[in-house]
């Protein structure tokens, strides 16, 4: 349960780290501002997930539809940003 | 622009897609939640990215240099929204390099932000070069697109010959009609005072000599050198050459060569022509003139070895290139028979001919073993062999180095050529 509580945090630092190594911005408050958002996204998806325990089922399908669904979104914005 | 991916968007995307997967694939949520920070992510960049309006444009100081003359150069960069992760590269052309420190530029332009970069480029070696082209590459702000503007050309650079300043040259045998700042053998109207000689009928009087008139009783005039000047062709080499492990080699000595002798004779008023003779056959007609030299370089910097079985002899070359009484200062690293054949054919039409000998012995070394050094000594041997052949024919040859300055063999060989005055056999 623990652990479960520490996701956002390690959410956030792997976010970190990759943004760090990637670039291109590496200044104090851009990191400090992506930080945040991971924390807030990664604890977002761990309330969700606390919430929905006992639903398994229903829980399944719901990821199952945001996937179809991101992926969807990303080759429309994919497309949109590379001008093609 | 042209725009593509990043790693850093591929990375993001299969971070996103592996930990859903994975996150329910074993019924983790903890694995989703990692990942959805790098959807997210992904899927806010991608929303507000912008195409970066950047505008490069490159300025090259000349368009004329010496050869490893450092040649300025300028690249703007005006950006009217703001630009991250700016990458510069510039892909030379072959045989220009970066002189100097390497470029560099700040990895961010603000909105409306202005940068020149500066950098100096120098080319190797006498030529044409096209100096290639400059790369600009960015990133929207969250990195994910690059933005690549390419073809921004350099233009071109003609690296024009390093020349010696040459003080003593090789005399013709023979001046023109026309004026020049030789003085002649003969007599005319002129500056330099020849001799005094008794008045005869048709002589002007302005050119009595008073004072010897008054000293012998009888009218005496003055009798002077007229100043004419020359024709001089160089006659350049280009069927073989001798090449060497550095990049350099007899033709660009040579070109060298009749770089200097071309600027020394055109500034004593001589007319000077270029003949390239080789595979291809190079031709610039005698003219006066700073602008001739500046034709002659042109033609020759196009000059390279062009291989040939092709028979070639004199009658190839334009009868107009080869003025009569004109001085042809052939230029050559003596290595083919059709150019020997040539420099023999013009002396036997009676050309005041001087040979400038590009050593190429600097650029060969004996083979291996003791028939290796045995050839070698017969090769040196038959060059011997060849400019006294040369000599006694009344052609001199200028034996030069590069590590020496082109002065002294041309100093050596005007002694050489003084003797050698006297009227051709036959």
């Amino acid at each position: 349960m623990t652990a479960t509580f520490l996701v956002p945090a390690i959410a956030a630092a792997v976010l970190l780290c990759a943004e760090a190594l990637t670039g291109p911005r590496r200044d104090p408050a851009w990191l400090a501002g992506v930080g945040i958002a991971a924390v807030a996204i990664a604890a977002v998806v761990v309330l969700a997930a606390t919430a929905a325990v006992g639903r398994s089922v229903a829980l399944t399908v719901a990821g199952a539809a945001a996937a179809v669904a991101a992926v969807g979104l990303l080759r429309f914005l994919l497309r949109r940003s590379l001008g093609r | 622009m042209r725009a593509s991916p990043t790693r850093k968007l591929q990375l993001y995307v299969a971070a996103a897609a592996v930990g859903s997967v994975a996150g329910l694939a074993l019924g983790l949520p903890q694995l989703v939640a990692l990942a959805a920070p790098f959807a997210v992510y992904v899927a806010v960049g991608l929303v507000l990215t912008r195409r970066p309006e950047l505008t490069v444009e490159v300025t090259v100081a000349r368009r004329r240099a010496l050869e490893n003359e450092p040649v300025p150069g300028c690249v703007t960069l005006t950006a009217r929204s703001a630009v991250d992760g700016l990458q510069l590269e510039l892909a030379l052309g072959a045989g220009v390099v970066v002189a100097g420190v390497p470029l560099s530029w700040p990895r961010r332009l603000a909105a409306g932000g202005l940068c020149e970069v500066e950098f100096e480029l120098r080319a190797s070696r006498w030529g044409a070069y096209d100096l290639g082209s400059l790369r600009a590459r960015a990133t929207d702000r969250f990195g994910l697109i690059r933005y690549e503007l390419s073809g921004v050309t350099l233009g071109r650079l003609r690296a024009l010959p390093s020349r010696e300043t040459l003080r003593l040259l090789l005399a013709p045998l023979e001046l023109q009609a026309t004026t020049g700042s030789r003085t002649a053998r003969d007599r005319g109207e002129g500056i330099e005072f020849a001799e005094n000689r008794p008045f005869v009928s048709g002589d002007r009087l302005r050119r009595i000599n008073w004072r010897v008139t008054a000293r012998r009783g009888t009218p005496y005039v003055s009798e002077r050198h007229p100043e004419r000047n020359a024709d001089v062709i160089l006659f350049l080499d280009t069927f073989a050459e001798a090449e060497g492990t550095g990049g350099g080699g007899t033709l660009a000595l040579a070109v060298r060569a009749a770089t200097s002798l071309a600027a020394a004779y055109l500034a004593r008023k001589d007319r000077v022509g270029a003949v390239g003779f080789g595979g291809t056959l190079i031709g610039v007609r005698p003219r006066l003139g700073l602008e001739q030299l500046y034709r002659i370089i042109d033609a020759l910097l196009g000059s390279e070895v062009v291989f040939s079985y092709a028979h070639k002899d004199v009658s190839f070359v334009p009868r107009r290139m080869l003025p009569p009484k004109a001085l042809i200062i052939g230029i050559s690293p003596l290595l083919d028979d059709r150019y020997i054949n040539a420099l023999l054919d013009l002396r036997a039409r009676g050309f005041d001919l001087t040979v400038v000998e590009v050593s190429p012995e600097p650029f060969a070394e004996a083979g291996a073993g003791r028939s290796g050094e045995l050839a070698y000594r017969l090769w040196m041997l038959q060059r011997e062999a060849l400019r006294t052949r040369l000599r006694e024919l009344g052609a001199p040859v200028a034996r030069w180095r590069d590590d020496e300055p082109l002065q002294v063999p041309l100093a050596a060989t005007s002694e050489v050529k003084r003797m050698l005055r006297r009227p051709l056999a036959g």
